[in-house]
């Protein structure tokens, strides 16, 4: 997913994890999955670009453990919330 | 480093990021995470992992920058403004969680329990507040019937609240109605077996 220089985007997932972007992001998402009744579940996530935020769904209450960000600096293990990233964009400009 | 004691450091730093005057904004080339609280309140808590060391934030607003190569700063509690100058426009792009909500049937009927009925108004308000872009309208029965005659009629029990909900002025384009008969039971029985809250039509507001 990108945004251009006054876009932004918000995305529902399908465990009701949201999550969305600011201008001139860029943003991977690497693994979702959802599949309760048969205990799998992931999300991995990755800004390359930008800024963005997420607040945690099923799939942070049931399995945080699953759950990961990276950015070019630094990865997030999360424990149930709501947080926001905002990168050191020199890297692709 | 036990997360516990990675804990207390992070506090023990926050009391001392709170003495001093707020940063300018962080140079170019950090990433910065920030934890929020959510929206009724609750602060959760995440671990910013970096080259060669890792922090927990666990406090309101309560950030941490990382430098290409190293390990995460000192963990600091960001003024609100500073907040939304750095990502406010991700922040008004977050969209609401979905919310949902059952109506429930009388057996063998597209007819509405009382309760249901008087629930749909509330249903309505919140489809209006929100503002939404999508409302799924899914019908279900129990297992007492064929496969077949369930199918059908869930559906009409999607269509009956579809129609309640644009009566109450939700536009039909944002509704989409599907049936899933008795294959998708709110509490699992066996073949033939009459069960109240599995006739129902879940409405989710996204």
């Amino acid at each position: 997913m990108r945004t251009g220089p006054d876009g932004s985007l918000g995305v529902i997932l399908r465990d009701n994890s949201t999550l969305s972007l600011g201008p001139e992001s860029s943003f991977v998402i690497q693994k979702f999955l959802f599949s309760p009744a048969e205990g799998k579940l992931g999300l991995m996530a990755r800004l390359t670009k930008g800024t963005m935020a997420y607040l945690s769904g099923l799939i942070g209450k049931l399995a945080p453990e699953s759950v990961r960000f990276e950015t070019p600096t630094a990865s997030i293990g999360v424990r149930g919330t709501h947080f926001a990233v905002k990168t050191g964009e020199f890297a692709s400009q | 480093m036990p997360r516990r004691l990675a804990a207390c450091i992070a506090i023990l730093l926050l009391t001392a990021a709170c003495a001093t005057t707020p940063k300018a904004p962080p140079p170019s080339g950090q990433d910065v995470f920030i934890l929020l609280p959510d929206e009724q309140g609750k602060t959760g808590s995440i671990i910013v992992s970096g080259a060669g060391g890792k922090r927990l934030l666990s406090e309101p607003r309560q950030a941490v920058t990382v430098a290409p190569g190293a390990a995460p700063g000192e963990p600091f509690v960001m003024p609100r403004e500073e907040v939304r100058a750095l990502v406010g426009p991700a922040l008004a792009a977050l969209p609401k969680p979905p919310m949902q909500f059952i109506l429930y049937f009388k057996h063998d009927d597209i007819e509405l329990t009382n309760e249901s009925l008087t629930k749909v108004q509330e249903v309505v308000r919140a489809i209006r507040e929100r503002g939404p872009v999508d409302v799924s309208v899914v019908g279900h029965t129990d297992t007492v019937g064929t496969r077949r005659y369930n199918f059908r009629l869930s559906l009409k029990r999607a269509r009956v609240v579809a129609a309640l909900l644009t009566e109450g002025g939700v536009a039909p384009s944002i509704l989409s109605i599907t049936s899933h008969g008795e294959d998708n039971p709110l509490v699992p029985t066996g073949n033939e077996v009459p069960e109240p809250r599995n006739r129902r039509v879940e409405v989710t507001v996204r």
